[in-house]
Order: structure tokens, then C-alpha cells, then sequence
């Protein structure tokens, strides 16, 4: 057996077992346990991807195995099984295993408990892995589309909800928009260079005329800036942003956890290769880098925009579609260093970042949605007073994930933290900026997380205890193991990855 | 052994805490009291019982490590903190503002914890995170409590809820300590970036390892500043003090006797550990600046305790006046002054959370939760309702005073002493050392006129708080007085203290010299290699 086909095992596997996924909602009588099976075959595909990432890695010696930083086994021209795909694939299925198990209840108070769901979800994930594998424009295109498409549906899966197809449709508009717009830029680079790899591209670039056709270095530029528009549309940084409060706020809760952490880790891990293949100062050759410093100022003005935004809003899921973009602006920060040097801890640093977010992310809205009541969701500040009291495992779960996205001390969105702000010194003095953007950025995020945090803990208003004791109200019990027992599952992952993160170095 | 058995105990008390609420309390105390024992066993036979320093990798892609290190300072703030723990928990532990045991077994016993480690952490991201998690479980009972006093007082006075100062309060607190902190990550990060960079190798987060990278004095003393920011904010000195009147005053007493007592000894065990042996030239050269800002602090302080009426506002500034005297011992690099500065430590961690369980004790009698019920400027006479407490309270204002025979006597003379012989801090130190004195007196006529209001005086009818409830007396009075004893103890046999911390001092200043040295022939030659040689910033 080759060992491209070993590395294509998780791809497969995630494919198959979604179509089954789909024939088993079809053709059973009995309401099939799908949430466990969709998780199920998630964590398989992850685990696969594990095993592939371990083999590699023993068999090669080391992290950075293989050519290059990332590594990496060739699966075509278009996509690569490097060490950056299989660490997002880490939290990509931590994500789609989370949004499948405390997803059931969510769409079954809300009722809209479909087969369907859970086939996208696993859509969803090999679209995303195969974006993380992308190594060339067409690779780019196909992984982003296949991506993307089941999220459409996943967005938009409460039909009978004007604001969840409102977020369908403008994610479709942004994100169809966002896809063409990278793969003009490609064609661009095409012309420019007469190559669609990545590799091919960045050696076009630096010999000007070699592969190309000769035309003049604006239409390189018009093609890698189309290409950057592209993925900060995906990342929803600052300008391209406007799409996310509205998608996440209309969106089905489960729905915008694997939105945002899918797309957030495979987006960056495509970039990373991109820019790592790209060098530094690909354009103009003048030692300006102007594309590391361009990624500065984009991350830069995503944590503004990001975290000021946040700071007013009442509603949390609007809270998190802001504070996502800041994450974005995060991520970006470092990926602007990585840009600029080959800095060999890069693939860590924003693996512990992209892996903190999916485990907070998780943590934070599964507390969300088992904190629910039938039709109804706490998202206003308001809503989520005295649900300690009422509900203490998710209320607890929601503090963690709030606190791992805000990066304390002890949870594992700190060792992400702290690798961005180590990251951005690679830059040397200069990065010294960066960092303290993205300490002043973590202070005033402080000011929105905590908040949310401390009102779990709080009293409830009169009116909502009074609901809470009378005797036909339904309070928020969890009524399933599979829950609670996903929820501490949850818990538990972040507690060792925060406390023992040395558990993990052999794949982070 | 392993110096993680020094912090197990209290580790295992936290978790065994949390499973059961009858325990709550039991649990805690035990993980305190045997850190205690064994705190105290390794100061006394350093030999016999060695805690033999640790490192077990941690993040191993960036190079931090968990690594603890038990020297007889660290030893003796854990011990402190051990000490300040049991206190609260026999005397204070209804006053810690939570009403389930196990919150309020939580809190104590995080904070202990936290702060435990911090003083034996060897490691810069250890010793961020952990001078980080001492502060969250006081945060956290802050926010809760500003927000439910806040309906309170909006319930009572009809106003909108959230017009009160209560979530302001701990915001304030929350957003000054959160920015110093970070401050000190940044230059954490820089000083490792730095020392890859110089040494080569991996990155590393060992303070060991960082202490010997020279950086050039202008990229030093910014790294400098920023460590200052963060040790500067927790103790507090003046001008960064602003969050500490409004929070001791709304705080419950049981956590402003954690906070004065224990927290803001990290401030001034950081400058001692992190601060000065990191940057030795840059802290040599900012050194009587910080004493001076330190010493109007000082001033100013004393100045605001005679001023303010109100009991907890009062407590509270001379409590910054005395830790404004720390800066003083510590840049005279004397023996006697650096002698000083931990016997001062313990001296005010002791006194000052004494002083604010007592407060707490009232509190709870007078059934007064909010300070403005306890703050008059008529006297109110205690003397004759509560004359246990009065005598208590007495003994306790005097040791905060510096009473000669109270450890507070021994700590701030040796202060002074370092002070007025040290020949590298300053020129004038000697004035500064007058400086100090003035608010000596000045202490003695705010605690002296504390006494007087508080205790002497006519009671007005019925109206003086705790007037109807029974006087001080069990075994709550055995444990305040037990505390007195230790503080007069000591106080008569300092060198109980002085003896373990002797040679580990010597070494420090030794150190301290020695890198001092090498900093400037370092940063000279670099000049001159540079061809300028002039260009002396």
C-alpha cells in the first residue's frame, strides 16, 4: 500500500461515512441514534488523521518531518498531507464531534430534528479537511466550495426561521462571493506565473517571466491581493467582516460552532502554506515586505473592529460573532510573523490556538444550547442570570469556554495566547507592536467575557425565578446522559490541555 | 523530596474542598496547616528536610517548564500564607462574602494556593499564571457581591440597580491588576525572544536561564518598567494605588485580610525575586526613584488614614503606608535592610489581616455590611460595650504601629537601619530615611486617633455598633490572641527569622553586585565597539 493512500484513509473514511450517514436516515423505520453515530464517525476520521500524524512523524523522526516546515506527503498536484492539515484536522473534528453530540437537543427543542444535519456536519468536516490540504488554486477552490456548501445548509437549517435564512443567505452571498473572488485571484496568478500550485506561483513569482507569460507585476498583485481578500472573507477580518454578527446570530447554535471553528482552522492552515511557500517579499523584491505588513494591519484592525464591537453587544451570539473576528485578527497577527520568518515553532503556536478556540468555542455555546428551553434560547444577558443555579454542569461548562476564549492562565486558550505574543517577536523589535496590540486587544476582551461569565453566577431576576417555581415550568434539565456526559467530556479535554499541555506535545 | 509536596497539601485540601460541603472547611485548614508544618520544619532544619528544586517540562515547544524552587524566603512567605489562611478560616470565615461553605472553601483555599506556588515558581510564565490565579478567586466574590449590593442599594434607595458602586468597584480592581500583569508577560515574552536571540538555542521561560542574558540598558529598562507596572500595582505604591481605597472599603473583611495580608506581598516579593535580579543595572539606577515616589506615597498615605473618618478607609491607607516603607530595605541592598524586608513582610501580613478580621468580627455584631454604618466621625465608644475587643483591637493597632516588641518594630528598624548605612542606594538616602520617620509619627497619630474613635469616647445611646451583641470571647478570642503572640514572639525573637534568611540574603546581594558589574563593563564595551562611547543614555 502507498503511503499517499494511507494518508488519503481519513479523507475517505469521512466521505463514506457520510454518505452512509444518509442511507441509515433513510432507509430506517426506527429513529436511528444519529448524533452518536455522526460523532462516532467523526472522532474515527480524527483519530485516523492522529494515527497518519504520529506514523508520519515516527517514521521521519520529528515534527517538522519531511520537506520544508510543515512536512508532507504529496496526495496530487492540489493537495499535500502535511503537518498543518493534520493539526487542523485536530480542531476541526473536535468541533464537528462537539457540534453532533450537543447539537441533538438543540434541534429537537427547536424542532427541527432532521437526518439531514448530521450528514452536512460530516460534509462539513472532510470538506474542511480537504481545505486544509489544499496546496494549489484549484485545491483552494474545491476544498473552500466543498466547505462551504455544507455550511450553507447548516445555516440556514431552521427554514421556518426568517433570521436563520436571512444568516443563510447572507453567509452564501459572502461566502459564494468570497469564492469567486479567490478564484479570480488565482487565475490571476495563473496568468502571471503559469502555474496553479503553490509552489509553482511562488517560483513564478520570484523569477519574474520565467513561467509566465510576461505581463506587467500589477496583475501578480491584483492576484494575490484577490487571493488574501478570499481567505480574511473566511476569517471574517476586518473589512470583510460584515457578514459574521448577523450569520452567527441567525444561524442554529451548533450550526455556527462548526462554522466558525472549521472554517477558522482550515482557512489559517491553508494560508500558512501558502505565505510559507510564498517567502517573504514575493511582489516587488524591494525588501519592503509589504505582504507581512499588510497582514499586520488587517490583524491590527480586526481586533479593533472585533473587540470594541463585542463590547456593546447584548446578545452573546453577536458577542461571539465579534469576538471571532478578534480571533481572526489574533491568528492573522501571527500568521504575519510566519510570513515574514520561517519561525519553527509557528505550526505549534497556531495549532494550540486553533485547538483552544474549537475546545472554548465548544465549551461556551454547548452550554448554550443545554441551557435552552423548548423554542426559546438564553442568548440575551439577561436570559443567562441565575443559570448556575438552575443548571450548574452547562453554566460551568459556558464559564470555561468563555474563560478559554478570553485566554486565562490554566485553560488552553493562555498556551494559545502566549504563543501568538511569543510569535509576533520573531519579527524581531518591530514586533514588539503586534504584541501589545493583541495584550491591549485580550484586556478589552476582557470586558465582554467577563461580564457573560459573572451572570451565569448571579442571581436570576424576580420575574424568572418566579417562572422557574411554578409548577408547569419546564425547567432546563438536561434529560440526556449523552449531554451532560459530552459536556464533562468537554470539560475535561480543556482541564488537561490547560493544566498538562505536555500530555499533547507529541501532537501539538 | 520534591517541593511539590510542599504545595500537595494544599492542593489535595482544595480538591478534597470541593467534594463535600460539611468538609469544606476541615479540608482547607488541614491542607493548610500541614503546608505550614512543613514549611516551617524546612526553614528550621534546612538540612534535614531539603526541597530539592523541580522542573517537569510543561509546554515543551515553547520551553516552559513547571519549576519550583524552595529557598528560605519562598519558605517563609509560604508559611505566611499558610499562617494568613488559617487565620481566616478559624476567625474570618463567614466574613469571606459567599454563602456556600464550599465557594467559601474555593476562595480561600485557590487563593492559598496560587499564591503558594508564585512564591516558589521559578519559571516566567509559571510565576505570570500563578500571580494571575491568586487574584481571580477575590475577583470573582467581588463581582457577585458588587452586583447583588448593588440591587441592594438600588432595592433600598429606589434608584436603578447598577448606579452603586459595587460591579465598578471590582472592575476597577479587575482592569488595574489584569493590565500590570500583562505588562510583566510582555516583558517575560521580550526577555526570553531576547535571550534566544543572544544565546541561541531553544526558547526558554527559565528565570535562572533569563537572569543571565544582558540586555542593552535601553531595551532593559522597559522590560524593567513593565515588571515594575505589574509589582507596583498589586502592593500598591502611590499613584497606581487607585483601585485599593474603594475595594477595601466594599470588599468582605475576610477577603481584604487575604488581600492585604497575603496579595500584596506578591508585589513586593516579585520586585525582590523577578524584578531586581533580572535587570540589576536598570534597578540600581531606578532604585531611589522608586524609593522616593514610594516614601511621598508614604506620606501622602498617613496623610488620607488621619483625614478619613471611616474605620476600613483608614486601615486601608495605613496599610499602603507601611508597605511604601518596603522599597526603602530593598534598594539600600544592605544585609540589614534586605533583613528587613521580609521580617516587614511577615510583620505586616500578620498585623494587617489581624486587623481586618477584627473588623470583620464588628461587622458581623453590628450586622453592618457596608462601611457607611461604621464610618462617624463621633466617637463610638467600645470601650465599655466590648472591652475584649477593645483590647484586641488595641494590641493589634499597636504591632501595625511598629510597636517596640511586635515583629513590625524588629522589620521596620532593620528597614531604617538598611537605609540609613547603604551606600549604593542614594547619596542622600539618609533623608530618606528621615522622610520614613515622619510617618512613623504620622502613623502614631492615626492609629492612636483610630483607638480613640473607635473604642473611647461617649457611646451614643444604643447606636454604637455591636452595642447589644456579646463581647469577643471562645475560642475566636484564643485565635486572635494566638496570632498576637506570634507577632510579639517574633517581635522579641526576630533572629528566629533572621537566622535562615542570613546566608540566602548574602548570596542575593552578592549576586545582585556582581551582575551589576558585569552589566555596565558589558554595556560599556558594547558602546565603545558601537565607535561612539559618548552616546551614554
Amino acid at each position: 500500500m502507498s503511503v499517499e493512500l494511507a494518508h488519503a484513509f481519513p479523507l475517505i473514511f469521512a466521505g463514506l461515512a457520510g454518505l452512509l450517514l444518509l442511507a441509515v436516515d433513510m432507509f430506517s423505520k426506527e429513529r436511528p441514534p444519529l448524533p452518536e453515530l455522526a460523532a462516532a464517525s467523526a472522532l474515527v476520521t480524527l483519530a485516523l488523521s492522529i494515527v497518519v500524524r504520529l506514523s508520519f512523524m515516527s517514521a521521519t523522526g520529528g515534527a517538522t518531518a519531511g520537506p520544508g516546515l510543515l512536512g508532507g506527503v504529496a496526495l496530487s498536484d492540489h493537495f499535500v498531507s502535511d503537518n498543518a492539515a493534520l493539526v487542523a484536522d485536530l480542531a476541526i473534528g473536535i468541533g464537528v464531534v462537539f457540534a453532533a453530540l450537543l447539537g441533538g437537543r438543540y434541534l429537537r427543542i427547536h424542532r427541527i430534528e432532521r437526518g439531514e444535519y448530521y450528514a452536512l456536519l460530516l460534509f462539513a468536516q472532510i470538506g474542511a479537511m480537504v481545505f486544509a490540504r489544499a496546496s494549489s488554486g484549484l485545491g483552494f477552490f474545491v476544498g473552500l466550495e466543498l466547505m462551504s456548501l455544507a455550511l450553507y445548509g447548516l445555516v440556514a437549517f431552521r427554514r421556518t426561521s426568517v433570521r436563520s435564512v436571512e444568516a443563510g443567505l447572507k453567509y452564501f452571498f459572502a461566502g459564494s462571493l468570497a469564492g469567486a473572488i479567490g478564484l479570480f485571484g488565482f487565475a490571476l496568478l495563473y496568468v502571471a506565473t503559469g502555474s496553479l500550485t503553490f509552489a509553482g506561483i511562488a517560483a513564478g513569482l520570484t523569477e519574474p517571466g520565467a513561467g509566465g507569460v510576461g505581463v506587467s507585476a500589477t496583475v501578480s498583485v491584483l492576484g494575490v491581493g484577490a487571493v488574501l481578500a478570499a481567505v480574511l472573507f473566511k476569517l471574517a477580518v476586518f473589512p470583510f467582516h460584515a457578514w459574521a454578527p448577523d450569520t452567527y446570530e441567525g444561524a442554529p447554535t451548533p450550526a455556527v460552532l462548526v462554522a466558525a471553528v472549521a472554517v477558522k482552522a482550515s482557512t489559517v492552515m491553508v494560508l500558512l502554506r501558502l505565505l510559507l511557500a510564498l517567502g517573504t517579499d514575493p511582489l516587488w523584491h524591494t525588501g519592503v515586505k509589504a505582504l507581512p505588513w499588510a497582514l499586520g494591519l488587517f490583524a491590527v484592525l480586526a481586533l479593533l473592529v472585533g473587540n470594541f464591537g463585542a463590547f456593546s453587544q447584548q446578545n452573546v451570539k453577536r458577542m461571539l460573532a465579534f469576538s471571532s473576528i478578534a480571533h481572526g485578527g489574533y491568528l492573522l497577527a501571527a500568521l504575519a510573523v510566519a510570513a515574514l520568518v520561517a519561525m519553527p515553532e509557528v505550526l505549534s503556536i497556531l495549532g494550540w490556538y486553533v485547538v483552544a478556540y474549537a475546545l472554548g468555542l465548544s465549551l461556551t455555546l454547548g452550554g448554550l444550547m443545554a441551557l435552552g428551553r423548548t423554542g426559546a434560547e438564553p442568548v440575551h444577558l439577561d436570559d443567562l442570570r441565575g443559570a448556575f443555579a438552575q443548571a450548574p454542569l452547562p453554566a460551568s461548562a459556558m464559564a470555561v469556554g468563555l474563560l478559554t476564549l478570553l485566554g486565562m492562565p490554566l485553560t488552553p486558550g493562555f498556551i494559545g495566547k502566549l504563543g501568538l505574543i511569543v510569535a509576533t517577536f520573531g519579527l524581531g523589535s518591530e514586533g514588539v507592536w503586534l504584541a501589545v496590540a493583541i495584550v491591549a486587544g485580550s484586556v478589552v476582551s476582557a470586558g465582554y467575557y467577563l461580564p457573560v461569565t459573572i451572570s451565569l453566577f448571579r442571581r436570576a431576576p424576580e420575574a424568572a425565578r418566579e417562572a422557574a417555581a411554578a409548577p408547569n415550568a419546564s425547567a432546563p434539565a438536561l434529560g440526556f446522559p449523552r449531554l451532560s456526559l459530552s459536556l464533562l467530556a468537554a470539560l475535561a479535554l480543556t482541564a488537561a490541555a490547560g493544566l498538562a499541555p505536555f500530555l499533547f506535545s507529541s501532537l501539538l | 523530596m520534591s517541593v511539590f509536596l510542599l504545595v500537595a497539601p494544599l492542593f489535595l485540601g482544595l480538591g478534597l474542598a470541593l467534594v463535600s460541603r460539611r468538609t469544606a472547611r476541615a479540608a482547607v485548614v488541614l491542607g493548610a496547616a500541614t503546608t505550614w508544618v512543613l514549611a516551617v520544619y524546612a526553614l528550621a532544619y534546612p538540612a534535614r528536610l531539603l526541597f530539592a528544586p523541580t522542573a517537569q517540562p510543561w509546554l515543551p515547544s515553547l520551553g516552559v517548564s513547571l519549576k519550583l524552587s524552595a529557598d528560605s524566603a519562598a519558605l517563609m512567605l509560604v508559611a505566611l500564607a499558610a499562617t494568613i489562611g488559617l487565620a481566616v478560616a478559624a476567625l474570618g470565615w463567614r466574613a469571606l462574602g459567599v454563602h456556600s461553605e464550599r465557594g467559601r472553601a474555593a476562595v480561600l483555599g485557590g487563593t492559598l494556593l496560587a499564591a503558594s506556588i508564585n512564591f516558589l515558581a521559578r519559571d516566567a510564565v509559571l510565576y505570570y499564571a500563578s500571580f494571575e490565579a491568586a487574584i481571580w478567586p477575590a475577583l470573582v466574590v467581588l463581582f457577585l457581591r458588587g452586583h447583588s449590593a448593588a440591587a441592594q442599594t438600588g432595592a433600598q434607595t429606589g434608584a436603578q440597580p447598577g448606579t452603586a458602586q459595587g460591579p465598578k468597584v471590582a472592575l476597577r480592581f479587575f482592569l488595574y491588576t489584569f493590565a500590570g500583569s500583562l505588562c510583566m508577560l510582555l516583558a517575560f515574552v521580550y526577555l526570553a525572544w531576547r535571550h534566544q536571540a543572544l544565546a541561541g538555542g531553544a526558547l526558554t521561560f527559565d528565570l535562572a536561564v533569563l537572569g543571565n542574558t544582558v540586555l542593552p540598558l535601553g531595551e532593559a529598562r522597559w522590560c524593567f518598567l513593565a515588571l515594575l507596572a505589574a509589582f507596583a500595582i498589586k502592593l500598591p505604591l502611590i499613584g497606581v494605588h487607585g483601585w485599593l481605597p474603594r475595594t477595601y472599603a466594599e470588599a468582605p473583611a475576610g477577603l481584604v485580610a487575604l488581600l492585604t495580608g497575603l496579595l500584596s506581598k506578591l508585589g513586593a516579593y516579585g520586585l525582590f525575586r523577578i524584578a531586581l535580579p533580572l535587570f540589576p543595572a536598570t534597578a540600581h539606577r531606578f532604585g531611589p526613584t522608586i524609593t522616593v515616589i514610594a516614601l511621598v506615597g508614604c506620606l501622602y498615605a498617613g496623610l488620607c488614614a488621619l483625614r478619613f473618618k471611616s474605620l476600613r478607609l483608614t486601615l486601608a491607607y495605613s496599610s499602603v503606608a507601611h508597605l511604601a516603607l518596603l522599597p526603602l530595605g530593598l534598594f539600600s541592598m544592605e544585609p540589614s535592610g534586605l533583613e528587613g524586608f521580609m521580617l516587614a513582610m511577615v510583620a505586616h501580613g500578620l498585623s494587617a489581616s489581624g486587623l481586618f478580621l477584627l473588623v470583620g468580627w464588628l461587622e458581623e455584631r453590628a450586622g453592618a455590611l457596608h462601611d457607611g454604618e461604621l464610618s462617624s466621625d463621633r466617637p463610638w465608644g467600645l470601650a465599655s460595650v466590648i472591652p475584649r475587643f477593645a483590647v484586641l483591637f488595641v494590641a493589634f493597632t499597636l504591632a501595625s504601629l511598629a510597636l517596640p516588641g511586635t515583629l513590625n518594630f524588629a522589620g521596620e528598624f532593620l528597614l531604617f537601619l538598611g537605609g540609613f548605612s547603604s551606600s549604593a542606594l542614594h547619596p542622600w538616602s539618609r533623608s530618606f530615611v528621615l522622610t520614613a520617620l515622619v510617618s512613623v509619627v504620622l502613623g502614631a497619630a492615626y492609629g492612636l486617633g483610630l483607638v480613640r474613635r473607635v473604642l473611647f469616647g461617649a457611646p451614643r445611646d444604643g447606636s454604637a455598633p455591636g452595642a447589644s451583641a456579646p463581647d469577643l470571647a471562645g475560642p475566636q478570642a484564643w485565635g486572635f490572641w494566638g496570632l498576637f503572640v506570634v507577632i510579639v514572639g517574633l517581635g522579641f525573637a526576630p533572629h528566629v527569622l533572621q537566622s535562615p534568611l542570613k546566608a540566602e540574603l548574602s548570596v542575593y546581594r552578592e549576586t545582585f553586585q556582581s551582575r551589576l558589574q558585569s552589566t555596565y563593563l558589558d554595556d560599556e564595551a558594547r558602546l565603545l565597539a558601537r565607535g561612539g562611547g559618548l552616546d551614554v543614555r
